[in-house]
């Protein structure tokens, strides 16, 4: 069983009427991953996840679990929780009543309330709630019966701090236990802390899918440093011809320089204060090929 | 006991249009009580129950499935299921479970009232043409049942095609207040087509008064049977006809 994906699309394209909105997505999801779903506004992130829901018209195979999803099976969506665009909740029911809805176990459902903090109201009508409050429970929604595959779009919207960690601590423990998410969301830095994979999605199709580590690969051969001379070693760099990039307080240069700028520095009498490998910068990345994709 | 019935019913109960619905029945009837005079007819028509049970129909109908479109959770409905049947049905037997409690509730409600009426005048079990006052009402009621199932299936029907709980309400209302003169007037208008136009849906409400007063298909020009059978026939095609557009409608 360990090794079935938790979902695959084969060449999955979605349409309405004749409009293709997805076209020919082909990713595979193993159990235990996160992944991340970016794109701009209308690139198709949310149509991609009703696709798999067996919501929409497609072509194309999607599995879930081992077994295939139709618009008329949804069989193997069983162990699948969703949220969708804005949580599902009847407001003339309590929060606890919308999750004995669909809850199987008990003691499932009081651990999620308990995890995302909403004993104090969770027996107050749904109608009364904040935003917030409605999101945390459309996830703890989306969490019950603990699923195997579970699918967020834009989770953290309206969440405070506090609740957006208790929300990623929760994913993160549910995929240790193999549980697979797919995520989208435009923070990308939220994500970032969680994500072990990010699939990229522009005007409805898939143009990168890269594991995070990967990412930071292609960015730790960027170095970060300060000296107590920054002007001098700006000098020396350039006279050097040795590229880099540089504002007021510190000089960005590439990993394969390191030993020759440490030499460099030393023989000048110039400090080294700082060294340290740059963080991934997704927003960065992301932007950029978008930029590129579109030309 | 099916999960989506369940659910259905689980929702319905909590919900506070069934408990509108109910109280609506219930101002009405008794308004119609103090403010209008008494008559054998209107001890048999339920003081108005029998107009405002399809209207109190059609509106919670409509809104058994506006709200799970409104509120975002067709999705879960329709995920978490394989069949658009299942769910379709579901609310649609919900809907006609509680037609048949409001026609209850307004049976019992028309008894206790005429109890502080002077019961001496129109005694339940006196015969007048061969027809005691409780058998008329209950025919009236069981019309306005049959009539009850025409008006979800059109309450149904209406919500996948205008998708907008306040246009079927509206629509609903026309039917109930003027369906029946407009039906006439458009017979009177074309007295060479009523063979046809006698077939036309606003002319099916005749069935909550015709039934237990047999005159009056005079006016509908059907025969109480031929009204029954076309009351169903519609029912069942606006139903089949609501699941097709449900069926092919997406989140
Ligand atoms: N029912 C529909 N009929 C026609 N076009 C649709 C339909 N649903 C979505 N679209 C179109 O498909 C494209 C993708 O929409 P989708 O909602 O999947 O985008 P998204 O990536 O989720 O965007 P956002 O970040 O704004 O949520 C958009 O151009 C949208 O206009
Ligand atoms: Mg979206």
């Amino acid at each position: 069983m360990k090794n079935i994906n938790a979902l695959q699309l084969d060449n999955v394209s979605t349409f309405v009427g004749k409009t293709v909105l997805v076209k020919n997505a082909t990713f595979e999801v193993k159990p235990g991953e996160i992944i991340g779903l970016i794109g701009p506004n209308g690139a198709g992130k949310t149509t991609i996840m009703k696709t798999i829901l067996g919501l929409m018209k497609f072509k194309g195979k999607v599995v879930v679990n081992g077994r295939e999803v139709s618009e008329n099976d949804h069989q193997a969506l069983d162990k699948a929780g969703a949220l969708i665009e804005h949580p599902a909740i009847y407001p003339f029911l309590t929060g606890k009543q919308n999750l004995t809805l669909y809850a199987h176990d008990q003691k499932d459902m009081v651990s999620l309330i308990s995890d995302l903090q909403m004993s104090s109201y969770i027996n107050n009508k749904a109608k009364g709630y904040s935003l917030g409050m409605k999101q945390k429970l459309g996830i703890a929604i989306a969490l019950l019966n603990q699923p195997q595959i579970v699918i967020l779009d834009e989770p953290m919207n309206g969440l405070d701090i506090e609740s957006t960690i208790r929300v990623r601590k929760l994913i993160k423990r549910y995929s240790d236990q193999g549980t697979a998410f797919l995520i989208s969301s435009h923070i990308l830095s939220e994500l970032q802390k969680v994500m072990t994979r990010v699939v990229l999605i522009s005007r409805g199709q898939i143009i990168l899918n890269k594991e995070v580590a990967e990412f930071e690969k292609i960015s730790h051969q960027k170095y970060h440093l300060t000296t107590d001379n920054n002007k001098l070693a700006k000098k020396i760099f350039a006279a050097y011809q040795i590229t880099f990039t540089a504002n007021e307080n510190y000089l960005i240069v590439s990993q394969k320089d390191i030993y020759k700028i440490q030499d460099l520095l030393f023989k000048e009498g110039i400090h080294l204060k700082e060294m340290l490998p740059l963080e991934a910068n997704l927003e960065q990345i992301v932007v950029d090929i978008l930029a590129e994709k579109r030309g | 006991m099916n999960t989506n019935f369940k659910r259905e019913i689980y929702k319905f109960s909590h919900e506070n249009i069934a408990l509108y619905g109910l109280i609506v029945l219930i101002v009405t009837m008794t308004y119609n009580f103090f403010t209008k005079p008494i008559t054998r007819q209107s001890l048999s028509y339920g003081f108005g129950t029998i107009e405002w049970i399809p209207l109190i129909v059609i509106t919670v109908a409509s809104a058994v499935f506006s709200m799970e479109y409104k509120n975002n959770t067709i999705i879960m409905l329709e995920y978490k299921t394989s069949s658009k049947y299942q769910i379709y049905f579901a609310k649609f037997w919900v809907v006609l479970i509680y037609s048949f409690f409001l026609t209850v509730i307004a049976f019992l409600l028309t008894l206790i009232l005429s109890m502080f009426f002077n019961a001496a005048r129109y005694d339940w079990l006196v015969n007048k043409n061969g027809n005691n006052l409780l058998n008329d009402l209950l025919i009236n009621l069981a019309g306005a049942l049959i009539y009850s199932f025409f008006s979800i299936g059109l309450s149904f029907m209406l919500i996948m095609l205008v998708k907008n709980n306040a246009v079927v309400v509206c629509f609903g209302i026309v039917l109930a207040f003027f369906g029946a003169s407009f039906s006439r007037g458009l017979m009177q208008s074309f007295p060479n087509f009523i063979g046809t136009i006698k077939w036309n849906f606003l002319n099916m409400i005749f069935i909550s008064q015709q039934l237990s007063n047999p005159s009056l298909s005079l006016k509908s020009n059907l025969s109480s049977v031929e009204l029954i059978i076309a009351n169903i026939v519609y029912g069942i095609i606006f139903v089949v006809w609501g699941y097709y557009l449900f069926k092919h409608r997406r989140v």
